[in-house]
């Protein structure tokens, strides 16, 4: 994959993960209120979350994440669980319907799944695309909301709950992928409740947050991609000595 | 110590294929009826349907894998893909034919990876379709399994049905007496009176590759 592929990947990611930024939004609904999406307010309503946000060192919750293709009828739904710790290590693993953790720190990003059974890591140090995505992810977590803006044009769609619907400019380098996000906040005005990505291929996906819950303490082991298992769950596993023939390269098949 | 050396130089030539799956239990062919056999598989596997699946690349030592979704049309010989990664990010959407392929969508970093669009149409229809011999196909015992042979574009091509229910173990294809890939179905499982495979390993020698789909839901 090169640089151009992973960082649009990457930029994807990114996108997933920002739902989790969150903030304490009681009085945000009325800040919003009556036309509250001029330029001005917007970004009053974007520095008042700001504000709030930082009031958490821990972080984690449930999710679900809808996804449904354009040319498929069926919806696709990926369960899991993500846990931040700031400043900087974030755990994201998929439960169903495969097993996959992803860390991501300040250094690495390490990921491992069930099928390979690998663990990969990726170094941050020489890798400016992957350090630019730490450097966001972290403003981000510090509750930077309004930096948003720049890439983004916000609009308040409803007050409660309040939703909040973020379409790129056209100097976005998601504009040719993503046609808007919409973050929908619970009705408490605490959390996330879902966020909606509307591409322009047509595809659309939800992530709906279950159980999120601050502050709470993080087990280590919350962190690590690669499941400890216990003698005997390992997959027995045979070698297959069937391998190429070498001549096989030198035609073209069926 | 020469022995270990020389093991351990076996693997890293030939490449070490994890079977995740149960082997098939042979049963003797003896009084079994080859055409009976087609006629029941025939009958039993389902001619439409979609499902979710992981699909595992190995390039030599390299492994990646995807999460799949497919839908399969054996009756119209069309198909559609699309594979993402286990956090969502779509990799790849294509759809096709019995000839032709269209793609959708497949990521950057794919895409400039040789013809991956039509190599990823090829693959699928050598797992997917195809799954019955033609009516003259040469029939051949061997002990445990049911082989039928026929000729295909300037090949062969085997089909191997074995174990308690009679059913597609393996597709092989020949050609200048050289194998260049190979299909093996594992672990047959029943839903709404249909069968369908739960593991699927595609070995495509010639280009050095394999593909291991695991089923994960299924609806006809």
């Amino acid at each position: 994959m090169n640089m151009t592929s992973r960082k649009t990947c990457y930029l994807l990611f990114l996108l997933m993960i920002m739902p989790l930024l969150r903030g304490t939004l009681s009085g945000d609904a009325e800040a919003a209120a009556g036309d509250g999406n001029s330029p001005s307010d917007i970004r009053a309503l974007m520095l008042r979350i700001e504000n709030r946000v930082s009031d958490f060192s821990t972080l984690r919750t449930d999710f679900v994440q809808e996804k449904d293709l354009a040319i498929f009828q069926n919806r696709i739904i990926i369960r899991g669980r993500i846990y931040i710790q700031k400043p900087q290590r974030i755990a994201w693993h998929v439960d169903e319907p495969v097993k996959y953790s992803v860390l991501i720190t300040d250094r690495v990003i390490r990921q491992w799944d069930e099928d390979t059974d690998r663990v990969q890591e990726i170094s941050l140090s020489g890798n400016p695309v992957f350090r630019t995505v730490i450097e966001q992810l972290t403003a981000w977590f510090s509750g930077r909301y309004v930096q948003l803006l720049d890439e983004y044009a916000a609009t308040v769609i409803r007050e409660r709950p309040l939703e909040i619907e973020f379409i790129p400019r056209d100097t976005s380098n998601v504009k040719n992928i993503i046609k808007s996000i919409n973050v929908t906040f619970r009705e408490d005005g605490k959390y996330l409740q879902k966020v909606l990505f509307r591409e322009i291929s047509g595809d659309s996906t939800t992530i709906l947050f279950r159980n999120t819950v601050l502050n709470a303490p993080l087990d280590e082991k919350l962190f690590r991609v690669k499941p400890s298992r216990k003698l005997g769950q390992w997959m027995p596993f045979r070698i297959s000595f069937r391998g190429p023939d070498k001549q096989i390269f030198a035609h073209s098949g069926k | 110590m020469r022995y270990l050396a020389g093991i351990l130089c076996i693997l890293m030539i030939s490449g070490c294929t994890r079977v995740p799956f149960q082997k098939t239990s042979f049963v003797p062919a003896g009084g079994v009826e080859p055409r009976e056999v087609l006629e029941n598989y025939r009958r039993g596997i389902p001619g439409h349907y979609q499902m979710l699946h992981t699909i595992m690349f190995q390039y030599g030592w390299n492994r990646v894998s995807a999460l799949g979704y497919a839908e399969i049309d054996r009756g119209t010989g069309s198909f559609a893909v699309a594979g993402m990664n286990p956090v969502g990010v779509k990799l790849f959407e294509i759809s096709g034919g019995k000839e032709g392929v269209t793609k959708h969508f497949v990521l950057e970093g794919l895409s400039g990876k040789g013809d991956f669009t039509s190599a990823m149409a090829q693959d699928i229809r050598r797992i997917y379709f195809d799954l019955l011999p033609v009516p003259g196909a040469e029939i051949m015992k061997k002990g445990s399994r049911i082989l039928f042979r026929q000729a295909d574009g300037g090949g062969v091509l085997v089909y191997t049905f074995a174990g308690k229910g009679w059913r597609l173990v393996e597709k092989e294809y020949f050609r200048d007496n050289t194998l260049r890939w190979r299909v093996s179905y594992y672990e047959y499982r029943q839903k709404e009176g249909k069968i369908y495979p739960w593991g699927i390993i595609l070995h495509n020698y010639q280009n050095g590759y394999s593909l291991t789909v695991k089923v994960k839901e299924i609806q006809f």
